[in-house]
């Protein structure tokens, strides 16, 4: 394990942070930590890299502990922390050059690795820029590009795409798997559902600062009770439809979304779909709209929490 | 000690495209120096020479006074002079009696009047006047020509020293994982303490000590006035100050959980206190700490710099400001020490 | 009232820094005050004079003894650097090394009196001429072997009568007006730490986005930040408005008897300043340029608008200089409040300038500001 976190509790004052937290993370895999904002994601970072101090817990990365003097281990590890971080009177070349020089000595080896970081996020156009003369998603570009200039075995990435355009976003993302792909490990928090699902091996739940859940996006997905949803408009409204709805085999709960819109949640994923436009024939119903989607994992953070993880 | 020049390199690029170190670096000096040009540049009280009085010719004293040097003697009646002295044209008038007629009290005043005293006081004696022997002078004079400006110039500078306290702070906090997101950022990294306090200090040191050049460069060149006789040890003591300001900086930035604004509130509260102490705002207040706070006199860094400069360009005695800057180095290298030991590289209770 | 109170909060989280701040300018305020009423609470010229007594003889005695009397005479044991270094810093108007062999110097009419003088100085004059009367006093009073000092003594008590031209242009003494021409740097340094170290948390980015998408005016947004920074003003000045009346005496009674216009002058002061912090800020949100051009304004223009060096020291062109900062205005008005023919008339148009400061520079804070929106709507656009 890369990184190994047992029973992790911090306090700030009273309010509990982090409650008895169990983390592991395996060599190469990027380990998503997903959660809503004040779950005690980025705490849970900042107590690994020893930023923060804990009450109880042990914590271990590369199987050693990381004090706050540990320079041989820190020099394995890059951060890409949630809020842009960089000298605003240097250029983006001069910032990244900086922050890989850091861990990197040779000048020969430090220019191939701060000209390959500068390819990798794409900011090759802005090298002699000043950050103030970028747009947000630049910035966040060389945000990333001065945790990972370095080429570290582990990097962690807290919730790198926040205010970021679609494109950048989905550049990021991309890249991400790309530093996985090139043997890194990632520890990525984030508090949207898709990213997590899309780029993450393995993911943490976490809610007021303890795991609820972990596994693969399917994991986790198969876990919960509901494993189907079909949305449904009808044309009308037909007498005591909710009822006629739940009482249908295999269906967990009816929720009116609308006038005429509903949301029916079933227990198996056994031709639902089917078998529900066959009961609309047979009974007179007509219906203007029907869409069947799988479970998201903001059905598993629903299920295991009682409220949405969407804003 | 990785890539420490490379940190220096980098720091430096960082603090000299930031306007607000070049504000402290370049107009703060420039500006302050200036006001305080406009301020004392009458506070040199003028040269005596001669004191105007006025009496009637017929006064009994009238022929003695006409002896006196110092007195530049008119004859008026004593309506006449109520008007001059109204208009201040006149210091004294000096009444048959003796008495004097005033407008308003002052040294010149007082040596008037310690004239005609004399004058009754020998009277009182009761002694002939072959009894006193007119030609003997008692006192051996030397005169030194000091004026209030270079005063308040020298304590200027001892504040400017002190105050580039401000590069300083900005610097160590760079690296503070709890003032700033890039200080988090830089505490996870490799970046050793020694590293850090050493780029941090001569960054700083290099700015401070420019900005004590740009001061005394601006008040001597561009304003006139004359403060540096000796060069040599002149740049030694900006240098011991510029140290110390660094220090100061870094005990600043280290000693507390505040954010910047506190930091450098504090900062600037400590020095005003310290160049207060040493008598930037009166003169008076610098004797007072020292005969009631001998200790603090000693060991106030507004003072000591104050203290050397005077002591190298006005009183051409080198020799005496040795053990005085010995004793700021030392201060300013404990307070590395501790802030050496406080900075950055640990682990907080929240960030 | 969202703003005012958050204002507070902010401001007694603060309170750590600010308290020790204003505990300080109060104590320098204090000081200030004392070491004035020491040198200005003798009628006659007094003299700072540091001594050296080699001779130790009766008659280095009696001529002590004759300096203190309405001098400040300062025994020491100093060497010819030590005491130029005195009288570079003031502390002496000049020093005195009395012979070892005093007696026999005045007696043979040779040097007996060392003395270092600024040679600008009629104090120092003054000095000399003390020390040249009573030796040759007593030489002219020696006899049968022996300084007949107490012929001496009772001749030196005799002085000339001094009329002053008008009886009420007697100098009187005014600590008030010292505190609280002093005050004004202070006043003004304070407004800009403490509010600033405030208002600093004011500047988040986050919480300017949340004002500009919430449904406050501009106008009432202003509003109710002046409000919570002039409730910390109050807060923070009342120590020192509060001081003068601890000490008793002439100083309380002069204070109580002016208290109105001492008050009116401190708040237009205080608002003007306050209205200058906040275009500056309006300019720049960076706490250490703001504390910078504080220091530079409040310390600058307190020197040259004669709050610390008498007006008369002053060249004009310091003096036309100053009018671009309230603080001029400030020491106009606390200069005329404790004339006897005073009358708010008479300072009606210092009172008029500085509201004129705060409006004009609150106006140029909306101005900058309404702006500034502007130029970020269009960004975000």
């Amino acid at each position: 394990m890369i990184i190994e976190v047992n029973g992790l509790t911090k306090k700030y004052g009273d309010l509990v942070a982090v409650d008895n937290f169990d983390l592991q993370v395996a060599e190469g895999e990027i380990l998503g930590l997903l959660g809503p904002n004040g779950s005690g994601k980025t705490t849970v970072i900042n107590t690994i890299l020893s930023l923060l101090r804990y009450q109880s817990g042990e914590i271990k990365v590369f199987g050693e502990q990381l004090d706050p003097d540990r320079y041989d281990l820190k020099a394995r590890i890059g951060v890409v922390p949630q809020e842009l971080a960089f000298f605003t009177n240097l250029t983006v070349y001069q910032n990244i050059d900086y922050f890989c020089g850091l861990y990197i000595n040779d000048k020969a080896q430090r220019r191939q690795y701060v000209d390959g970081a500068i390819q990798y996020v794409d900011i090759n156009k802005y090298r002699k820029f000043l950050p103030k003369q970028l747009s947000g998603g630049l910035k966040r570009r060389l945000n990333v590009a001065c945790g990972i200039a370095h080429r570290p075995e582990l990097i962690f990435l807290d919730e790198p795409t926040v205010a970021v355009d679609a494109q950048s976003r989905q550049f990021l993302l991309d890249n991400i798997k790309n530093l996985r792909d090139h043997g890194s490990t990632i520890v990525y928090t984030t508090h949207y559902l898709e990213e997590a699902e899309y780029l993450c091996d393995r993911i943490v739940i976490m809610d007021a600062g303890r795991s609820i859940a972990s596994g693969t996006a399917n994991e986790l997905k198969h876990g919960i009770t509901v494993k189907e949803k079909v949305t449904v408009t009808f044309d009308q409204d037909y007498e005591s439809l909710e009822e006629r709805l739940n009482a249908l085999s295999n269906v967990l709960d009816v929720h009116k979304l609308d006038e005429r819109k509903y949301l029916i949640r079933f227990q198996e994923s056994n031709s639902n779909l089917k078998k529900l436009l066959d009961y609309f024939s047979r009974q007179g119903i007509n219906f203007l709209e029907v869409y069947n989607e799988l479970p998201s994992l903001n059905d598993v953070f629903f299920e295991l929490t009682g409220k949405e993880l969407r804003e | 000690m990785k890539n420490l020049g490379l940190n220096i390199k980098y720091m430096f690029l960082e603090t000299v495209r930031d306007k607000g170190a070049i504000f402290w670096l370049l107009a703060f000096p420039i500006l302050l120096s200036t006001f305080f040009f406009l301020a004392f540049q009458k506070l040199d009280a003028p040269e005596l020479t001669t004191i105007k009085v006025a009496a009637d010719p017929n006064n009994p004293y009238y022929q003695i006074l006409e002896t006196i040097e110092v007195l530049d003697l008119e004859q008026m009646d004593e309506d006449t002079a109520r008007a001059e002295l109204d208009e201040e044209n006149l210091t004294a008038y000096i009444k048959a009696d003796g008495s004097l007629l005033i407008k308003k009290s002052g040294a010149q005043v007082s040596i008037v009047k310690g004239i005609m005293d004399q004058i009754i006081q020998m009277q009182k004696m009761q002694l002939p006047p072959e009894r006193y022997d007119f030609t003997a002078v008692y006192t051996k004079d030397e005169a030194v020509n000091l004026s209030a400006m270079q005063y308040f110039m020298y304590t200027l500078i001892g504040m400017i020293s002190i105050y580039s306290y401000f590069t300083a702070v900005t610097s160590f906090s760079t690296y503070q994982a709890n003032i700033s997101t890039l200080g988090a950022r830089l505490s996870v990294s490799p970046l050793s303490k020694g590293t850090v306090v050493l780029t941090s200090a001569i960054v700083s040191l290099i700015f401070c000590f420019l900005s004590n050049i740009i001061a005394l460069l601006h008040i001597q060149l561009v304003l006139g006035v004359e403060l540096v006789n000796n060069l040599a040890p002149t740049i030694l003591i900006l240098f011991v100050a510029s140290l110390f300001g660094v220090a100061f900086g870094a005990i600043i930035s280290t000693s507390n959980k505040l954010q910047m604004d506190g930091k450098i509130g504090l900062g600037t509260t400590v020095t005003l206190t310290l160049s207060f102490f040493t008598g930037m705002m009166n003169p008076q207040v610098k004797h007072f700490i020292e005969d009631k706070l001998p200790l603090l006199a000693k060991f106030n860094p507004v003072a000591i710099v104050n203290d050397a400069l005077v002591s190298v360009n006005v009183l051409a005695d080198t020799a005496g400001i040795y053990l005085p800057l010995v004793r700021l180095v030392a201060l300013s290298l404990l307070l590395f020490l501790i802030s050496m030991i406080w900075i950055g590289r640990r682990s907080y209770d929240s960030i | 009232m969202t703003v005012y109170k958050a204002f507070l909060q902010l401001t007694w989280r603060k309170k750590i820094i600010i308290i020790p701040i204003v505990g300080i300018f109060l104590a320098i305020s204090i000081i200030i005050t004392v070491t004035v009423q020491e040198k200005q609470s003798f009628e006659d010229v007094s003299l700072k004079i540091g001594l050296v007594d080699h001779s130790e003889s009766e008659l280095s005695r009696d001529l002590i003894s004759y300096l203190e009397s309405g001098n400040q005479v300062h025994l020491i044991d100093a060497d010819a650097t030590e005491q130029k270094r005195g009288i570079f810093n003031d502390r002496y108007d000049l020093t005195m090394t009395i012979y070892e062999n005093l007696e026999q110097n005045v007696l043979s009419g040779q040097k007996a009196v060392g003395m270092i003088k600024n040679r600008q100085s009629a104090q120092a004059y003054f000095g000399e001429m003390k020390v040249q009367k009573f030796l040759l006093f007593s030489k002219a009073a020696y006899e049968n072997g022996k300084f007949d000092t107490a012929r001496v003594r009772e001749a030196l008590t005799a002085d000339s009568e001094i009329q002053f031209l008008a009886a009420d242009q007697a100098e009187t003494e005014n600590y008030v007006l010292v505190y609280f021409s002093s005050g004004a740097y202070i006043f003004s340094l304070l407004i800009f730490l403490a509010v600033g170290m405030v208002m600093a948390d004011f500047g988040d980015e986050q919480l300017q986005l949340r004002n500009e998408v919430s449904g406050k005016s501009k106008l009432s947004f202003q509003q109710e930040l002046l409000l919570g920074q002039i409730t910390l003003l109050v807060i923070s000045l009342l120590p020192i408005m509060l001081y003068p009346l601890v000490p008793g005496g002439n100083m309380t009674r002069i204070y109580l008897e002016h208290l109105g216009p001492i008050v009116l002058n401190v708040a237009l002061l205080c608002v003007a300043i306050l209205s200058i912090f906040n275009f500056i800020y309006s300019l720049s949100q960076k706490h250490t340029t703001i504390s910078a051009v504080g220091n530079v304004l409040s310390m600058g223009f307190g020197f040259i608008s004669g709050g610390m060096v008498p007006r008369e020291f002053l060249p004009d062109i310091s003096l036309i200089l100053a009018r671009f900062f309230p603080i001029y205005y400030y020491i106009n008005i606390n200069e005329a409040i404790y004339q006897p023919d005073f009358t708010w008339g008479e300072i009606l148009p210092d009172i008029l300038i500085q509201l004129g400061f705060t409006c004009g520079f609150f106006a140029l804070n909306l101005l900058v500001r309404h702006l500034k929106q502007k130029q970020w709507r269009a960004v975000k656009n």
